[in-house]
């Protein structure tokens, strides 16, 4: 038992810092990751039915009656709809890649989550086959979502930007101002960002859009974080004092897909 | 059939833990419904094959979904090998007893969470975590495991009465 106690506490300390992933735990990901992949979708139907039940409305209730009489009418209704969605996410991505060009992208989905509320890392359904490598920046639609931590031959896990862990070199939009955003661990359901090290004076309103700014070697520049929602300090000289709460650009409850930005060909960090 | 009720089980709960909870919680909180098991299953089944169970689904959980390996697989083993300690007709009988041992695991798993993340520079309200996440986390999971219990106690209650029966036989 001794000795079992030992090999777990050597191999925590082994993985714990900046590691690559081993063959061992590449390969059995990767058997994995087509049985994460079916139960991520059957999860997503359980998610729709509890949100139609709590969600509906009296008429809605009785319409869900209805609708349970003809249950292989609504598996076929409830298919479609999912299919509109995620057309519709994939189409806001494809925006989203063409009006940034100078990226090539890897677009995957989300299957796996990490387990509790401590660390916000998840697992995608793309790895080194598709070209990932450590540290690549991922995104979707409305922003930057995290980056590569560990890679396997076909999956990859994501720390995201809100994860308390994780720092972000970033910039004011309007004004230009430099600064760092921190993942901030508020409660079990929510996390933000927090802002530090802004310079002294500088001007900085409720609403300001705040992107990366491409120092830290691992954001290209200009990708949306955040916006500022409570400004806590305008000037001062304590830098370790936080100057203001930033909302996520994206939702990361409800984050499904994602694009790894795999090279760019234009501006870098 | 019987013998791979606790696989399934465990399987079972690693995709409640990390996938379907995930996404549909109760204000963030969830239940850790692997330890639910391992502590059900080491109640009833003893140390050696609790803390074998907990290792082992440890191992899949960290690979699969954890920060580091070993981290899960050593906090499951080690609750699993203290449940097994209560492990014995009357105990198993007794539905609070495994529950409670569930939540006060909960309890001290997340503040080894907490800890560690504490310690890598992780930027976190402990006082917040504890009233919104951790207790209610704790209350949850041992609920879980009154369930679990419930279900698993029938199924094991064959091999737990053989064994006291061989004890009593000498």
């Amino acid at each position: 038992m001794l000795a079992t106690v030992l090999v777990l506490v050597i191999l925590i300390f082994a993985t714990s810092g900046d590691r690559t992933v081993s063959w061992v735990e590449s390969t059995i990901g990767s058997i994995a990751q087509p049985v994460q992949t079916f139960a991520s979708n059957v999860s997503n139907g359980i998610v729709d039915f509890f949100a139609r039940v709590f969600n509906a409305t009296d008429a809605d209730k009785e319409n869900e009656q209805l609708k349970l009489r003809v249950a292989q009418l609504e598996q076929s209704e409830k298919e479609l709809e999912e299919l509109r969605l995620e057309n519709e996410r994939l189409k806001q991505l494809l925006n989203y890649a063409q009006t940034n060009e100078s990226y090539k992208y890897v677009t995957a989905s989300v299957i796996a989550k990490g387990q509790g509320a401590w660390f916000d890392t998840f697992t995608i359904n793309a790895g080194r086959t598709s070209g990932i490598e450590k540290n690549m920046p991922v995104v979707n639609s409305l922003g930057l979502v995290g980056r590569i931590t560990d890679v396997g031959a076909t999956w990859a896990k994501v720390s995201s930007i809100i994860d308390s862990r994780s720092t972000v070199s970033v910039m004011v939009e309007r004004t230009r101002d430099g600064a760092m955003v921190q993942g901030v661990l508020e409660n079990g359901s929510s996390s933000s960002l927090e802002l530090y090290y802004l310079p002294s004076g500088s001007d900085l309103v409720p609403g300001d859009i705040i992107v990366t700014n491409g120092l830290g070697g691992v954001f290209p520049k200009g990708i949306a974080v955040g916006t500022v929602t409570e400004v806590t300090r305008t000037s001062g000289n304590d830098s370790n004092e936080r100057n203001a709460l930033v909302a996520p650009s994206v939702d990361f409850n409800h984050i499904e897909e994602v694009m790894v930005i795999i090279s760019t060909d234009g501006e870098t960090e | 059939m019987k013998r791979f009720a606790v696989p399934i089980l465990l399987i079972l709960a690693l995709y409640f833990d990390s996938i379907l909870f995930h996404r549909l919680n109760i204000a963030g909180v969830r239940p850790d419904v692997v330890l639910a098991v391992v502590i059900s299953f080491s109640v009833l089944a003893g140390s050696f094959k609790g803390g074998i169970a907990g290792l082992i689904v440890g191992l899949f959980s960290d690979i699969f979904f954890g920060e580091f390996v070993g981290f899960n697989a050593l906090i499951y083993m080690l609750s699993g090998m203290a449940a097994g300690l209560f492990e014995g007709k009357f105990y198993s009988d007794n539905i609070v007893v495994a529950p409670l041992i569930a939540a006060c695991a909960s309890f001290l798993k997340d503040n080894i969470y907490a800890l560690t993340l504490a310690m890598m520079g992780g930027n976190f309200h402990y006082a917040s975590m504890l009233l919104t996440y951790i207790l209610p986390c704790a209350l949850l999971t041992g609920l879980v495991c009154m369930i679990i219990h419930i279900i698993l106690r029938p199924i094991m209650n064959r091999q737990v009465r053989q064994r006291v029966d061989y004890r009593i036989g000498g």
